[in-house]
């Protein structure tokens, strides 16, 4: 059994032989013919033996090629894209500057530009997130503008962002007065849904007025452009009156916010004192 | 056609060969390092010749080493001779004969490769007195980064731990 074993293995290994003298014979062959007749076999092979062969890897490299191409392609496209969005913004900021242009000479305190960075995506009130706080001087109690109007006041500070409370927050109350007949009123939304205002019987607030931040407090300089009144309900009792006022800054669309740097020293005052008041830098005794 | 078990994955494993050249043709220049390729067809080839053992690999070879005549400008004749020896000496070390550890694998890939070029490089009437040179500064590199790829490719597929007693 053993000697058969060792037989066929010879046999084999003689398989093994003949074939390596066979191709070794044959290819020495091929390559000591001339280059013509090389160039024949090589044309004549390409378009009949191989060809099928050929066929399939032109396809797999034309499909390689085209997947690396669309990949560089994607690649490229989300560059651009991501391009894009950044010009996008600078466009945007370049325009809130240049709106906010003409209100800037109107204002005696010196601008912190911020972005708003969270807020709640369903109410209209709540808090906002700013994202500069005490690193640019930013504290509580000041106002938060854009160049259409106000949007609220800074409720907290901190290094690197601040809270602010939007005009439609149940807690936001601010003075206003009519632009025509300087008639006062409050500011206020019961629910956060909206903005009204309240104001006495005997004040002389129309449909259609503009109103301005009125300046008591301190908070709002006089004059801030805020709303205008869209429509006003009766009360039964016959005292006060509700009104809601259109902002004329939309609260859905704020996105690039100024902080107004007024001292918080100088809020409890009123509006005729912090007129004539110096500026004072935050933290000054 | 009833094909058993065995004759099946022979079958596959042949199919392995040629893929390596498609990819050794569309996908090798793209992992080339500083111009230097890799060699995807040789180790495959060579896992080849350690599984299927030398007669299949001398054919094999062959074959491959024909195509890969068919479109390359040197000799005609020379990748073909080159592999069918190279798939011989490997095949000579068939799992089925012996056990040839995982570093041992790799060293034989590298050296296959260096005699696969030697003799491409003496068959394509490159002339022997630049032989040295060429395996030094071309083959060489080459072969190394063969090995660290066949080193790869060999960890996920490990050699059979006892070789039958033929």
């Amino acid at each position: 059994m053993l000697i058969l074993r060792w037989l066929a293995s010879q046999a084999l290994k003689g398989r093994e032989i003949l074939s390596i003298l066979v191709v070794g014979a044959f290819c020495l062959w091929l390559s000591s013919r001339p280059d013509p007749i090389q160039k024949t076999w090589r044309t004549s092979f390409a378009t009949t033996v191989f060809l099928p062969i050929q066929l399939v890897v032109e396809r797999f490299k034309i499909r390689w090629d085209l997947q690396k191409e669309i990949g560089e392609t994607k690649a490229e496209n989300a560059r651009l894209i991501a391009e894009n969005a950044a010009l996008s913004e600078i466009a945007e900021i370049r325009t809130t500057l240049q709106e906010f242009e003409s209100m800037r000479s109107r204002l005696e305190f010196p601008l912190a530009g911020t972005r708003v960075i969270s807020r709640d995506p369903v109410r209209l009130g709540g808090v906002w997130l700013l994202d500069e706080g005490k690193n640019k001087g930013i504290d509580e109690g000041m106002a938060v503008i854009s160049s259409k109007g106000i949007v609220g006041r800074v409720m907290a500070s901190s290094h690197g962002f601040a809270q602010m409370q939007s005009l439609a927050d149940p807690d936001c109350r601010v003075a206003v007065v009519s632009a025509r007949s300087r008639n006062p009123g409050i500011l206020h939304s019961p629910d956060g849904s909206g903005v009204f205002i309240e104001f006495s019987v005997t004040s002389d607030i129309r449909l259609g007025d503009s109103l301005v931040t009125w300046g008591a407090g301190g908070i709002f300089p006089r004059g801030l452009p805020v709303g205008r009144v869209a429509e006003i309900r009766k009360e039964a009792t016959n005292i006060l009156r509700h009104a809601r006022v259109e902002p004329f800054q939309d609260p859905w669309e704020v996105r690039d916010v100024f902080v107004l740097l007024r001292p918080p020293s100088l809020r409890v005052m009123a509006d005729d004192l912090i007129g004539s008041a110096k500026y004072l830098p935050a933290g000054s005794p | 056609m009833n094909l058993n078990a065995e004759t099946r994955y022979t079958l596959l494993r042949a199919a392995y060969v040629p893929l390596a050249l498609a990819a050794q043709v569309t996908l090798a220049p793209s992992i080339s390092i500083l111009g230097i390729q890799p060699s995807l067809l040789m180790a495959v080839f060579v896992l080849f010749a350690f599984r299927a053992g030398a007669l299949p690999a001398i054919w094999m070879g062959f074959v491959c080493g024909l195509i890969l005549d068919t479109y390359s400008p040197g000799g005609a004749g020379s990748f073909a001779l080159a592999m069918a020896i190279s798939g011989f000496l490997v095949g000579q070390l068939h799992e089925r004969r012996m056990h040839v550890s995982y570093p041992l694998r790799v060293s034989v890939l590298g050296i296959a490769t260096l005699v696969h070029d030697g003799i491409w490089h003496c068959v394509s009437h490159h002339g022997l007195d630049t032989l040295g040179s060429f395996l030094i500064r071309v083959s060489l590199p080459g072969a190394l980064y063969t090995m660290i790829l066949g080193a790869i490719l060999f960890a996920f597929r490990p050699p059979r731990i006892q070789a039958r007693n033929w």
